[in-house]
């Protein structure tokens, strides 16, 4: 009877900590996956920086341009604030974000997400570097006097919050927890080189 | 006791079950999530590839545009040459002769000018054939960069095909092949041949040959008109209907407050095709040219810019070559051919140099065949003969003014010029009207002489790539669900009274936004532009540069295409979206027979079943549907006109163009839709 008695304790604690375990790992996973959709767009991002910056853009459209692009893994928006009603300029939708990506993009309205600028615990934030690149040049772009423009685009403090469960302080992994790093490069033929003043 | 250890063991069964069924759970969740991962892998692949894609077509119809415009200007300095060279006979010294008989007659000008039209007719057909070239080259470039063969590219091309090669085309196009404005080239026929072996089109299969939708000026591109202001000025705009189905209120505020009256608030809307007149060149990537036979003063407008022979030897010029490297020396400047050539004919004068009219008020031109001129050092020369019978020079006192006493073939020439509707430089860099346009937008000014507006390039495509996730609509169907009933709705339990429930409210309202697009088939079309266009300038003294379409004739300096923002040229009617396409050219239309819109999927449904029920224009009828509903148009006026601060009486409005001055970064770029 009392063996009876300890193998039921022994299964309920069996399964507690398997379902502790098998929490913490699928935590883990989504966690991995929504970093991974973050490089996923921080690449996509770069392409499409350093082609605005290819084309001659302004280096503050070439930085929205990059920024619109990673909107899907920079948090809850910031400005204009989210809410779950269906009304005006603040509903939840990924229509209303399109029109608001759009009029951000031409300068008619601002916007702000929490991993933009430091806004969320972490203090996440994206910055881009797009420059013309005068080392890089192939033979056939060397004979048109045509380099290329090469942007990094990173995000610093990108959320990972599953190593906080492991490690409170953050010491266990560098490069995770708070200083969650994600960047990517893009190079692009520079095309407004040859229209645009130097 | 038996008892006990059977309800153990049992419960203890049941108690192993817990962790399978979260172990299945995790497993279901992960594997959504992998899913979603490739899915998002997939979409991003297919955009840089899209966009790589018409990148690459865009600068080969940029190419060919570039390649048409050199070649008819090389054949404008073809004429130019010709004209001055036929005209400046040399002498065995090698120098220009003043004696009038030297030089050609009347007749002369006259096949002179009919060899100018030979060249003129090369010059129409280049216009025709070279951009349709880069039409054809830009497909092919597409699909080596990935893209497929859109049906839908294809099917608008071979009903251009139809309308261009049928009888019904014969309104715009004219019924005669060969027009006198051309020069005698039949073009109607070898130009549809061309496209329709662009399009690899037989009366057997369905055409495969486009993948990449190109600009155009076709005259028989349909638009759109009604009676009603609300029609022209807000329906064919794409971005209203994504801002009504998003109840994104800011982007309504005209919309929403005009006046729908009681019903039918959009009018007769019809169809209408392009009665603009044909521009005679290639209508899918136009070159923008114009042929004239006013020829003296394109001629003169050239020379006098500096563009044909520049006044001074530190420049390039484009009549005479100045590359020493490569074994040529640039002319003298007295050997030049324009400083011993003027353009006006041997008129009649008085003694005082006034031109002789006749009753009609023209000049009068003397007769070669029965006077000889004596030159004379003022210009104003004597003319006399010789009198058979006793050899002395008789003057009949008849005077002639001209310089080189030539006849000038120049009015009897015809040049290809740019037409000013496309062609046109920018507004100056120091205007406001340029600050506030490219000014804002672009990182530096443009270097002197490529400061113009001309022929562009412009590629766009629509590209669905398959997706798992899109079966999503069929899970949505399996659940019974009804048109509102959404998977989001259901994970929306958060409630309101703490940021944690507002923040799964909000992913919630998310997933439910996704699924919407997902049930309309929006959210995996990639949509891609690229625009393109020939960069060229005219090198003239001190080292300046002129655009090309500042000097009106065509001169080959186009040096290359280049890719510039699309936002900033792009035509104003192109898309490559073809289901808004088809919306503006079967829906509406349709609508503006009906006076309910609710009558319009049952009409939709007969009329075009095909793309009615392919779920084409749901996005664009629901949003129609809600603009119609007079409740919800007043639901945004009250929520745009919420005071929301009552110190300032701040409003919702007014925070829809608000930008925060203390938030990073400024308001630098102007209030124009991209």
């Amino acid at each position: 009877m009392r063996k009876s008695y300890r193998e039921c304790g022994q299964t309920i604690l069996e399964s507690t900590l398997s379902m502790l375990l098998l929490c913490l790992i699928l935590m883990g996973l989504l966690q991995l996956f929504h970093l991974y959709v973050a490089q996923m767009l921080t690449d996509f991002s770069a392409f499409y920086t350093a082609r605005s910056r290819s084309v001659g853009f302004a280096d503050y459209i070439v930085e929205r341009a990059g920024k619109a692009l990673v909107v899907a893994a920079s948090g809850p928006r910031s400005y204009p604030e989210e809410n779950t009603s269906d009304e005006g300029v603040s509903s939840s939708s990924t229509s209303a974000d399109e029109m608001m990506l759009h009029e951000y993009l031409s300068g008619e309205r601002w916007l702000e997400y929490q991993y933009w600028s430091g806004q969320n615990e972490y203090g996440s934030e994206w910055s881009s570097r797009a420059e013309v690149s005068n080392t890089y040049f192939t033979q056939e772009s060397s004979s048109l006097n045509n380099g290329l423009v090469e942007s990094t685009v990173f995000f610093t403090n990108y959320p990972f919050p599953i190593f906080d469960l492991m490690d409170p302080d953050r010491v266990w992994f560098e490069g995770t927890g708070e200083n969650t790093l994600i960047n990517a490069t893009s190079e692009v033929a520079d095309y407004s080189i040859f229209y645009l003043e130097e | 006791m038996k008892m006990k250890s059977n309800a153990s063991k049992k419960r203890r069964k049941y108690q192993g079950g817990q962790t399978l069924i979260l172990a299945v759970l995790a497993v279901i969740i992960i594997a959504a999530a992998i899913v979603f991962l490739f899915d998002l892998q997939n979409i991003i692949r297919g955009k840089i590839k899209a966009q790589t894609a018409v990148d690459a077509a865009a600068l080969v119809g940029a190419k060919w545009q570039m390649n048409s415009l050199n070649m008819i200007g090389e054949l404008n300095i073809i004429k130019a040459c010709t004209t001055i060279i036929t005209d400046m006979p040399e002498t065995a010294s090698g120098k220009y002769s003043s004696n009038p008989l030297w030089g050609p007659n009347n007749n002369d000008v006259s096949c002179l000018s009919e060899a100018s039209s030979l060249l003129s007719q090369m010059q129409v057909r280049i216009g025709f054939t070279g951009p349709l070239i880069g039409f054809g080259a830009a497909q092919q470039a597409a699909k080596n960069n990935g893209l497929n063969y859109v049906d839908e590219y294809c099917v608008e091309l071979a009903q251009k095909y139809e309308y261009l090669s049928s009888e019904e085309g014969d309104v715009y196009y004219g019924s005669d092949v060969t027009i006198p404005a051309l020069y005698g080239y039949s073009w109607r026929e070898p130009y549809t041949e061309m496209i329709r072996n662009i399009m690899q089109y037989s009366d057997l299969d369905m055409p495969t040959g486009v993948a990449v939708n190109m600009n155009s000026c076709w005259v028989s591109e349909p638009l759109l008109s009604s009676d009603s202001n609300i029609s022209n000025n807000y329906l064919s705009m794409k971005s209203i209907y994504t801002a009504i189905n998003a109840n994104y209120w800011c982007a309504l505020t005209g919309l929403l407050r005009e006046d729908f009256g009681d019903s039918k608030w959009w009018g007769n809307i019809e169809l209408v095709m392009n009665s603009n007149s044909f521009r005679y060149e290639s209508e899918l990537l136009p070159l923008g040219l114009k042929y004239t036979f006013s020829g003296s003063g394109i001629y003169n407008q050239a020379l006098d810019s500096g563009a044909l022979y520049g006044p001074d030897d530190a420049n390039e010029k484009i009549m005479d070559n100045s590359n020493t490297s490569s074994g040529y020396e640039r002319p003298k400047e007295s050997d030049l051919l324009h400083n011993n050539y003027d353009n006006e004919d041997p008129y009649l004068c008085d003694e005082n140099g006034e031109y002789l009219y006749d009753a009609d008020n023209n000049h009068i031109v003397y007769d070669a065949a029965s006077y000889d001129i004596e030159i004379t050092e003022t210009g104003i020369n004597k003319l006399y003969f010789i009198n058979p019978a006793t050899g002395n020079v008789v003057y009949p006192g008849l005077y002639t003014k001209d310089t080189d006493e030539y006849w000038a073939p120049l009015p009897r020439i015809s040049w290809t010029v740019y037409d000013t509707e496309f062609w046109n430089p920018y507004s100056d860099a120091d205007s406001d009207d340029w600050k506030d346009t490219w000014g804002k937008y672009l990182r530096k000014d443009f270097k002197e002489g490529y400061r113009y507006y001309g022929a562009v390039s412009c590629a766009g495509a629509i590209v669905q790539p398959k997706l798992i996730s899109s079966k999503w609509n069929r899970l949505d169907s399996k659940s019974q669900d009804t048109e509102n009933d959404y998977i989001g709705d259901a994970l929306e339990f958060g409630g309101q009274s703490s940021s944690g429930g507002q923040s799964i409210n909000q992913y919630a309202s998310r997933l439910k936004s996704s699924e919407a697009a997902m049930r309309n088939g929006t959210i995996s079309d990639i949509e891609v532009f690229s625009l393109a266009k020939s960069y060229g300038r005219i090198p003239v003294a001190n080292g300046e540069y002129l655009t090309p379409c500042s000097v009106l004739m065509v001169l080959p300096v186009f040096e290359r295409p280049l890719i510039i923002p699309v936002e900033l040229e792009k035509p104003s009617d192109f898309t490559p979206d073809f289901k808004w396409a088809a919306f503006k050219r079967e829906y509406l239309p349709l609508l503006g027979t009906v006076s309910n819109v609710d009558d319009m999927p049952a009409l939709m449904a007969e009329s075009y079943p095909e793309h009615w029920n392919a779920g084409w224009f749901s996005f664009y009828h629901n949003a129609l549907v809600k603009l119609n509903n007079a409740s919800w148009r007043q639901q945004g006026i009250d929520w745009l006109e919420t005071v929301i601060d009552e110190d300032t009486e701040k409003t919702n409005e007014d925070t829809c163009n608000y930008w925060p001055s203390s938030g990073p970064g400024t308001r630098q770029a102007p209030s124009i839709p991209f």
